[in-house]
């Protein structure tokens, strides 16, 4: 390939590299608006669960660029200040990511970052809500939902990957 | 290598956590709320277009599933009939709607306030923070501190106001607070959100208890809500010996996850800062 080529090819792989960004906001707005709406009042996070996929899909670095984003979008969601979701989100994609390259196991791995991510998710979003508010934890009050939320989060990540890939791929067919 | 590239990657996360704890602080600043609302204001369209899928989504699924089981059928009555199924869909939906809004007027007629009827867009992310965001804002009379009900008992307050939407912090928030009184043994007491549930802390008093089955209902303390509006009904009560408080859970009447429409209080301005 000619320099010219190269970088034409550079600049074409960065702008679609954009487009999946949209994946993560997607999920976030999915997680405000469609995700209460389930019975039960939703215990999963399809933002943890696009971060955590695409974590061990791409890596950590990858997985802290899309935690950002879908975070702040949470956060324009939420009461209170803008922040502690896009805290929580990153928390959960280094997790994911170390979990991910720390045990080795190809796609079974993915269910448990998945369930770690969410652990890390809610534990970083009630340390920083605890300290905005200078009040305890509550891990009691808490507990119930977060054990919830990470089963459904492992049982779905596999999923989300598939989701994740096929967009991936699609835009490598665009890159062509 | 991959040390390097581990490494790389605590950089980056170091490097946005100390930015996001800084952009934290810096927006929970009281003076920072004005322009926090207008951001939240403008992920409100996005919210708006995803609720409205997500109404649509069950049609969507129902049709679909209409059509597989017409398959063996002529294909001309199959799109009759999923036609058909979607305006039967759509009448439901205008009868349901008109019946929330005749409930509005009712609440109105009830509690002689002036209410503004406002759809729900948007929920908070987890159990965490259960906020709502409704599609009617500043532009249509709401303010921040207005109080929010449903037909069903008290909803909330709104926190944050912009334009064209608000920020409704639910009973159910952790910082929610409402001094509140039962129906039948007239304990009075406060009643607060964990995130998920709702809870009551009254004095101790050795003859009354609240009785499961009980309504509470907002007392007007404080001036924050107004008096007579269902807080929630009691589950459970627990009487424990040499505790000056009692506590008892609540369940609370407005269904968080099916609650579409909402009615601001605009008559009655909380001089409490929300």
């Amino acid at each position: 390939m000619s320099a010219v080529g190269s970088v034409g090819a550079e600049v074409a792989e960065g702008r679609t590299s954009y487009v999946l960004f949209a994946v993560p906001l997607l999920a976030a707005l999915a997680q405000l608006t469609w995700v209460p709406r389930l019975p039960g009042g939703g215990p999963l996070n399809i933002a943890v669960i696009a971060v955590a996929g695409w974590t061990w899909a791409r890596g950590t670095r990858a997985g802290l660029w899309w935690a950002l984003p879908a975070g702040l979008v949470l956060d324009l969601g939420s009461a209170g200040a803008l922040g502690p979701h896009a805290l929580a989100l990153l928390a959960a994609a280094y997790i994911a990511g170390l979990v991910s390259s720390t045990v080795d196991g190809g796609i079974v791995v993915l269910p448990l970052s998945a369930a770690a991510a969410t652990v890390a998710y809610a534990a970083a979003l009630l340390i920083v809500g605890a300290l905005l508010r200078e009040s305890s934890l509550h891990v009691h009050a808490n507990a119930g939902w977060v054990t919830w939320a990470a089963i459904w989060d492992a049982v779905l990540a596999p999923v989300a990957v598939l989701v994740v890939r096929r967009a991936d791929r699609a835009v490598a067919a665009l890159r062509t | 290598m991959r040390a390097r590239t581990g490494d790389r990657a605590t950089g980056v996360f170091l490097g946005l956590t100390a930015a996001l704890l800084a952009l934290t602080l810096i927006t929970e600043l009281p003076p920072l709320a004005g322009p926090r609302a207008l951001l939240r204001g403008s992920v409100e369209p996005a919210e708006a277009v995803m609720s409205v899928l997500a109404s649509g989504a069950g049609d969507v699924v129902g049709v679909f599933g209409d059509i597989a089981s017409l398959r063996a059928t002529d294909q001309r009555l199959a799109a009759q009939n999923a036609a058909l199924r979607r305006q039967l869909a759509e009448a439901s939906a205008t009868v349901r709607e008109n019946d929330e809004l005749r409930r509005a007027l009712a609440f109105e007629k009830t509690y002689g306030h002036r209410v503004v009827a406002a759809s729900v867009v948007a929920r908070g992310a987890e159990p965490l923070s259960r906020s709502l965001t409704i599609d009617k804002g500043s532009a249509d009379g709401l303010r921040a501190g207005m109080v929010v009900a449903s037909p069903a008992g008290l909803v909330g307050r709104i926190a944050e106001v912009s334009p064209h939407s608000a920020l409704v912090q639910t009973l159910a928030d952790p910082q929610s607070r409402v001094n509140a009184y039962g129906a039948l043994s007239g304990l009075e007491g406060t009643a607060m959100g964990d995130g998920s549930t709702l809870s009551i802390q009254v004095p101790a008093r050795p003859d009354i208890v609240l009785k499961p089955g009980e309504w509470v209902l907002s007392s007007g303390v404080g001036g924050t809500y107004p008096r007579g509006l269902v807080v929630g009904q009691v589950v459970s009560f627990q009487k424990q010996a040499a505790a000056t408080l009692q506590y008892g859970q609540l369940a609370w009447p407005a269904d968080y996850s099916s609650l579409d429409l909402v009615l601001v209080i605009t008559d009655f301005q909380s001089p409490v800062a929300p």
